[in-house]
């Protein structure tokens, strides 16, 4: 992990000290032993604030967006997951490719925060992490904190399809071994959803909608959200806006709409990297939704994880005369 | 009236009377181990064990969409209904933070403009508060003069003390509550519940892990309003709305209409300063267009512009917004940096 | 379709949504259509999950 840190300092610090680019989007220490903050950076010396490990959840590709319309390069550090992201953005021509560096890193998986954090002792410093292969080290100021990977890790990370990414312009170490489960299903909540009858299905979801706060995080973090203007932010006066929808009005109904949207407008884009179910402040199963239109997707119209590469077409942008449909 | 200790029996006895005439707000667990502050049946339904309730009991006096009026215009004439007087209620279980956090809203709403939507519910609850029963890693209420067992708000103060709670008596609405169910409180065991209140007092003060130094901090961010800091520090922010939908003071809310037909309602809802179309004009013209001015305002609102209109702080150092933020934007090391920065 | 199915996945009956590609010169069948889709719905009852969305 420390060769990874040392090469992607180095070529960060390369990269804008030789003005290749005029900013590089990474990860740094956060302000608790138990996370990373998104860092950047515009200089050589601020190169050395660079960091990555497992604490680096974060899918850093959302902000490319932020910079979309300028007219300046930038580099991005990217896992596995992240990367597919990166495919989509180029796809959609959001951002062009010859104004991005990508700096992918070797992922062997993340730390769950939630599950975490109840043992780290309260004020604790971060000085280093070791992996020792079947542990996650956090060493600190108030001991050494160990973490099994197969208990502590985030959902996505045993199901995770890619640990390396596919698609990166400089990688900063060498393959480790993916964290994902042999023999796991991908898609057994899903299944198990499925075989709910409508009326559980409903009460299911009613329960987790009416605790939504609208809070938007499961959108903003989102990097298959790359509207300028989302369709629930219309500029529509407040005396209008019962005639469209996405107000702000909080109910059970507004709020099943919001997410039931949401599904539609992610399908084809949605890369899985679970970045919504992280940010939820009040614990909504987001990816439960979301890798249902990627099941669909892939029994429907034989769509793979979208991003994997930028060659494959999204199922609702092609049309082709063998789509099942039934409504002729 | 002198203070009074209840049992904890004698407490849920109390909360379960209490529900027969009143909305009684305390926190509640969700399916998902989510704690807010919400409306409870029975003292049974408390997550009683909960260090801090996620979501704030702001949404009890400003709800997240509260109907204001209905109206009609059937006929061709405009009838309005009124929605009717809030129901009496009881808020149990607010945390210091979480008093001096209603304490912080008060002026907003009471001030040149009476907004009787917020006071009459304020008018007709009863604020029983509860002294913490640990320091969590994110709280720094103590930065900002608060100790965890600061009763300053509520009408009546619980503090855990040997099998039952130690109450104090802080305002004649406490007063009235405690008149009205004299059997349950006792004069016993005054003296040690005071005694077990300072020791926990000095305890909880010696966990505290987050500390900052608040001095000359408004009289800098005043002067900071054109720094590059802002554009540094925006560049990390999602524009999500979880650090004001979560934090007790924040207080902004839109206004819109919902009608079908004849009939309608105008309603008010949170809004956020972190979205985009907050400030959004009519012409298209955005006074706060990027994050930078979005970040900005918000931080500038919390450490100075609250202050500046009603003297209190706009923050009262609960911590919420640290432990929630997605991207680590850390109110505690903004403070910090505020100091640090040329 | 996938509209369909995740409308479903959320509980909600995937029959009220009802997707006909008819063509300008398929008047009769537009009629015969509808009074189907009316008739569907109708068996389906008031949608009370989506009550106070406007």
């Amino acid at each position: 992990m420390k060769t990874v840190v040392d090469n992607l300092r180095r070529e960060a610090a390369r990269l804008l000290a030789g003005d290749e680019v005029k900013m590089v989007i990474g990860y740094a220490a956060g302000t608790d032993a138990a996370r990373t903050t998104p860092c950047f950076a515009t200089t050589p010396e601020q190169a050395a604030l660079l960091t990555w490990g497992p604490l680096c959840a974060n899918n850093l590709v959302k902000y490319l967006l932020d910079y979309r319309f300028e007219d300046t390069r930038l580099a991005v550090v990217v896992k596995g997951c992240d990367s597919r992201a990166v495919n989509r953005l180029l796809q959609d021509l959001q951002f062009p490719r010859q104004r991005l560096v990508v700096l992918g890193v070797p992922c062997g998986g993340q730390l769950d925060r939630a599950s975490i954090l109840s043992e780290i002792p309260p004020g604790a410093r971060l000085q280093d992490i070791e992996d020792t292969g079947e542990d996650l080290v956090l060493v600190t100021d108030k001991g050494r904190l160990s973490f099994p990977k197969d208990r502590f890790l985030m959902d996505k990370c045993y199901r995770c399809e890619t640990n390396m990414p596919v698609v990166a312009d400089f990688l900063a170490g060498e393959p480790v071994p993916s964290p994902a489960r042999e023999g796991f299903e991908h898609t057994a909540e899903v299944d198990g959803m499925e075989a709910l009858d409508i009326a559980d299905k409903s009460s299911f979801w009613d329960n987790e909608f009416s605790r939504c706060l609208r809070c938007t995080a499961c959108r903003n973090a989102c990097p298959a959200c790359s509207c300028k203007e989302c369709v629930f932010e219309q500029a529509v006066p407040g005396w209008q806006q019962s005639g469209i929808i996405g107000s702000k009005v909080n109910s059970l109904p507004e709020n099943a709409v919001f997410h039931l949207i949401r599904m539609f407008h992610v399908t084809g884009r949605c890369v899985d990297c679970g970045e919504c179910e992280r940010v939820c402040p009040v614990g909504i199963p987001l990816r439960l939704l979301y890798r249902k239109v990627l099941k669909d997707a892939r029994i429907l119209y034989g769509a793979g994880t979208p991003g994997m590469s930028t060659e494959t077409v999204s199922p609702l942008s092609e049309f082709r005369p063998d789509d099942p449909e039934e409504f002729m | 009236m002198s203070n009074k200790t209840i049992t904890r029996d004698q407490l849920a006895t109390l909360l379960d009377r209490l529900v027969e005439k009143n909305r009684v707000i305390a926190p509640v667990s969700d399916n998902r181990g989510v704690v807010r502050f919400g409306e409870i049946q029975k003292a049974g339904d408390i997550a009683w064990g909960f260090d801090q309730a996620k979501v704030p009991a702001k949404s009890h006096f400003l709800p997240q969409t509260e109907e204001l009026y209905r109206y009609d215009t059937s006929g061709g004439e405009l009838k309005i209904e009124p929605v009717p007087p809030p129901r009496p209620a009881v808020i149990f279980g607010l945390h210091p933070c979480d008093l001096k956090a209603v304490a912080a809203l008060d002026p907003v709403f009471d001030g040149a403009f009476k907004d009787v939507y917020y006071l009459n519910k304020r008018e007709r609850t009863v604020i029983i508060g509860l002294s913490c029963r640990k320091v969590l890693p994110t709280c720094f209420c103590r930065s900002y003069g608060i100790e965890p067992t600061d009763g300053q708000g509520a009408d009546l103060m619980l503090t855990e003390a040997g099998d039952g709670y130690y109450v104090e008596i802080l305002t004649p609405k406490g007063e009235a509550l405690i008149r009205d169910n004299a059997p349950l409180f006792s004069d016993a065991g005054v003296a040690e519940g005071r005694r077990a209140k300072d020791a926990l007092a000095g305890e909880l003060a010696g966990q505290f892990q987050l500390n900052v130094d608040l001095t000359g901090v408004k009289a800098k961010v005043d002067t900071m309003f054109e720094h590059p800091y802002w554009q540094e520090l925006a560049r990390k922010c999602l524009g999500c709305g979880i650090c004001t939908y979560l934090c007790p003071t924040c207080h902004c809310f839109d206004i819109i209409e919902s009608h079908s037909g004849h009939r309608g309602c105008r309603l008010r809802c949170w809004d956020s300063c972190m979205f985009a179309d907050f400030t959004l004009h009519t012409s298209s013209h955005n006074p706060r267009s990027t994050k930078k001015e979005r970040v900005r305002n918000r931080f500038l609102h919390k450490l100075s512009y609250h202050d500046e209109r009603y003297g209190l702080a706009g923050c009262v150092g609960c911590g919420r917004c640290i432990a929630e933020c997605p991207v680590n934007i850390d109110i505690t090391q903004i403070i910090a940096d505020i100091e640090e920065v040329d | 379709m996938l509209f369909k199915q995740m409308m479903e996945y959320v509980g909600l009956e995937p029959d009220r949504l009802q997707i006909r590609w008819i063509s300008g010169s398929e008047g009769a069948k537009v009629a015969e259509v509808t009074r189907e889709m009316t008739e569907r719905i109708r068996a389906l009852g008031p949608n009370t999950k989506m009550r106070d969305v406007k």
